[in-house]
């Protein structure tokens, strides 16, 4: 931290261009005031959808535990109803998709839209009722989904007429107030997490309510099921978390995007061949083999946007990893943009016939989808929020020991958790497709694999009440942050390239 | 038999089109133009001018040669740790 810094030097070397460039660009650099204006106007929605947001956060962490030690002990709180499987693993799934993961989103593209669009957040009420109103509904849906009102289609299972149509309203009041601040931004261009952003809100809105039109019937409701599931993925949870992680990594490591290019690419790319993804997930299933074909030919496309997204971050950072001593934010920015590109390329291996063929009825999918939604999904919120509430709040974060030990928790806990599936997912898989095996022996297989999940679930809970506890200390606590070290600065980081001052 | 679905191809075209469209606008109105200028506008009045303590020696003098004689960042980010 005391490295002395290099004294000034003409800069007479610097291409015409760059000098050019330079000089345009200061002229529409942002002061320091006004960012602080700009979060100013988002603050009330930003913290009143963290605070929601960790709710769920603690709500889908209990469910998603009693899923878990179901797995081990299947005889556990079987006495009532709304305590069996069957209505608590729904419950996780929705309170954590819609509860935590979106909720935080919200807070996320509500404080981003105005700094990028560099004026202040419009319809801020609309906002807020919109987060209010998508809780409601949320909360009413979970209450029927406990007590056995399903709609029956995964990622659907809201109740379409109680439920939905709240979430559908809720979603597009913040689209609202979004689309609203970018109709009133102050600069021409758009930074790429305008774009990732902007778009998802209408995207949202589409294909959740077709997905809930009770009109399909048969095998075209599994379609449209999966259309919207798999969309809500891509168009949904991945774009808003992208363009947080385009905004954190040049932020926090001090240089542009390594290519503003890939990164259109990169966005352009998804937004063309996402939506003839859905039909990967029913592999196998009675569907006309062209929608098949088409969706395993898309799948393997995507390469194309994932790569681009991947090289990008990527070079954005390399040779800086050190920063990430500095600032969880961007530890976890880091990770969470790995993850994506390590889900995505897991996602396309199991898009292909022959793999899904083996992995589908398996744990190796739930592996799958915890290494997209936590480490990637998850991470990157709990990034925004490292960056986030202390700019909103005005105060840091009290203790560096904290943060670590979160970090520490939530992410190792989630590797042994992906780990642990992923194996026990290709073994069960494997043995269920031997037909010299009787099935009971593939479920005996994977029973020390999901006690490791189990052990992993106890670990990632800590995890999560030491960062809620920290949440409600940085907000309530009056003591300020006076921290002599950032929480990983003891560690010596393994991706520095040598002779770096790190 | 259920030999395709529309209400998937619709759907598709739905969701997938309008991007299309989005983009030709894009590229006709210029959005695209300016890439330097759009990746760096996320920045704030002298924020590439921070000194950062991660950096080695070489990224330091790169950071100046390319923005300006290097600065202390004044809320002291670094030093609160992020
Ligand atoms: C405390 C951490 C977590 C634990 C212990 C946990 C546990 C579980 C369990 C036991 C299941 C059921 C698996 C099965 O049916 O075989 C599940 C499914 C699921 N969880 Fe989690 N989970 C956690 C965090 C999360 C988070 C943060 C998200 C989303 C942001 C999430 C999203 C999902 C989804 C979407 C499914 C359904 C997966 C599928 O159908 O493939 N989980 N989880
Ligand atoms: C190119 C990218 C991706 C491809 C090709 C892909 C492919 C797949 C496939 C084929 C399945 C179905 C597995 C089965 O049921 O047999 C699946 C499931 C899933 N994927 Fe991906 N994936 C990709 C990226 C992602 C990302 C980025 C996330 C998270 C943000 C994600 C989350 C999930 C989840 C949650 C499921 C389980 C859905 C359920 O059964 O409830 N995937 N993916």
């Amino acid at each position: 931290m005391s490295s002395p810094l290099p004294s000034a030097t003409n800069k007479q070397g610097q291409s015409e261009t760059q000098q050019a460039s330079t000089l345009h660009h200061s002229e529409v650099r942002i002061r320091p005031e006004e960012v602080r204006a700009y979060d100013d106007s988002s603050r009330k929605p930003v913290l009143l959808a963290f605070f929601l947001a960790l709710v769920w956060l603690l709500v889908g962490t209990v469910l998603g535990d009693l899923s878990s030690f179901k797995f081990d002990r299947p005889d556990l709180l079987t006495e009532q109803a709304y305590l069996t499987f069957g209505r608590l693993r729904p419950a996780h799934l929705n309170v954590m998709v819609y509860g935590w993961a979106s909720t935080a989103m919200f807070a996320v593209s509500l404080w981003l839209m105005p700094r990028l669009c560099r004026t202040t957040l419009r319809w801020q009420f609309a906002a807020v009722s919109g987060i209010l109103v998508w809780t409601l509904g949320l909360g009413i849906g979970l209450v029927l989904l406990l007590a056995g009102v399903s709609d029956g289609l995964e990622w659907l299972e809201l109740d379409r007429y109680w439920a939905d149509p709240l979430l559908v309203l809720g979603a597009s009041l913040v689209g609202a107030s979004i689309w609203k601040t970018l109709g009133a931004r102050q600069v021409q261009h758009l930074y790429v997490s305008v774009w990732y952003i902007a778009a998802s809100y209408p995207w949202f809105a589409i294909i959740f309510i077709a997905g809930n039109l009770p009109i399909f019937k048969g095998v075209e409701s599994a379609a449209v099921n999966w259309f919207y599931a798999h969309n809500a993925l891509g168009l949904w949870l991945t774009t808003v978390n992208l363009g947080l992680i385009y905004y954190l990594l040049p932020k926090i490591i001090g240089r542009p995007i390594y290519s503003y290019w890939l990164s259109l690419v990169g966005f352009w790319g998804l937004a063309l061949f996402y939506a003839l993804n859905g039909m990967h997930h029913l592999i196998g299933g009675p569907l006309p083999s062209w929608m098949i074909a088409t969706s395993i030919t898309a799948s393997i496309m995507m390469i194309i946007p994932v790569v681009a997204v991947g090289i990008n971050q990527h070079m954005t950072v390399v040779g800086r990893f050190g920063a990430m001593r500095y600032s969880p934010a961007l530890t976890l920015a880091v990770i969470a943009a790995m993850s994506y590109t390590a889900v995505s390329l897991q996602g396309i291996l199991t898009a292909l016939a022959s793999v899904n063929r083996i992995t589908h009825f398996t744990h190796w999918t739930i592996a799958h989808s915890h290494l997209g939604l936590y480490m990637f999904v998850t991470l990157s919120l709990f990034g925004g929020m490292y960056y986030i509430l202390p700019r909103v709040l005005g105060r840091e974060w009290p203790s560096p020991r904290l943060i670590r030990a979160h970090i520490l928790l939530a992410g190792g806990g989630m590797v042994l958790y992906v780990l642990a599936l992923g194996i026990g997912g290709v073994l069960q898989g494997l043995s269920l497709m031997n037909p010299g095996e009787a099935f009971e022996i593939s479920v005996a297989q994977t029973k020390p694999w999901l006690l490791l999940r189990s052990v992993s679930a106890v670990i990632i809970s800590a995890g999560h009440l030491i960062f809620v506890y920290h949440c409600w200390r940085l907000a309530y606590s009056s003591r300020q942050g006076h921290a002599q070290h950032p929480p990983f600065f003891e560690l010596k980081p393994v991706l520095v390239k040598k002779g770096s001052a790190s | 038999m259920f030999a395709d679905s529309i209400a998937i191809i619709a759907l598709s075209l739905i969701i997938g089109l309008p991007p299309l469209i989005f983009l030709l606008i894009g590229v006709r109105h210029g959005y695209f133009d300016h890439v330097d200028e759009a990746s760096r506008s996320i920045f704030e009045e002298n924020e590439l001018r921070y000194h950062r303590p991660w950096e080695s020696q070489s990224q330091m003098q790169s950071r100046l040669d390319h923005h300006g004689p290097l600065l202390s960042n004044p809320t002291t980010e670094w030093e609160r740790w992020l």
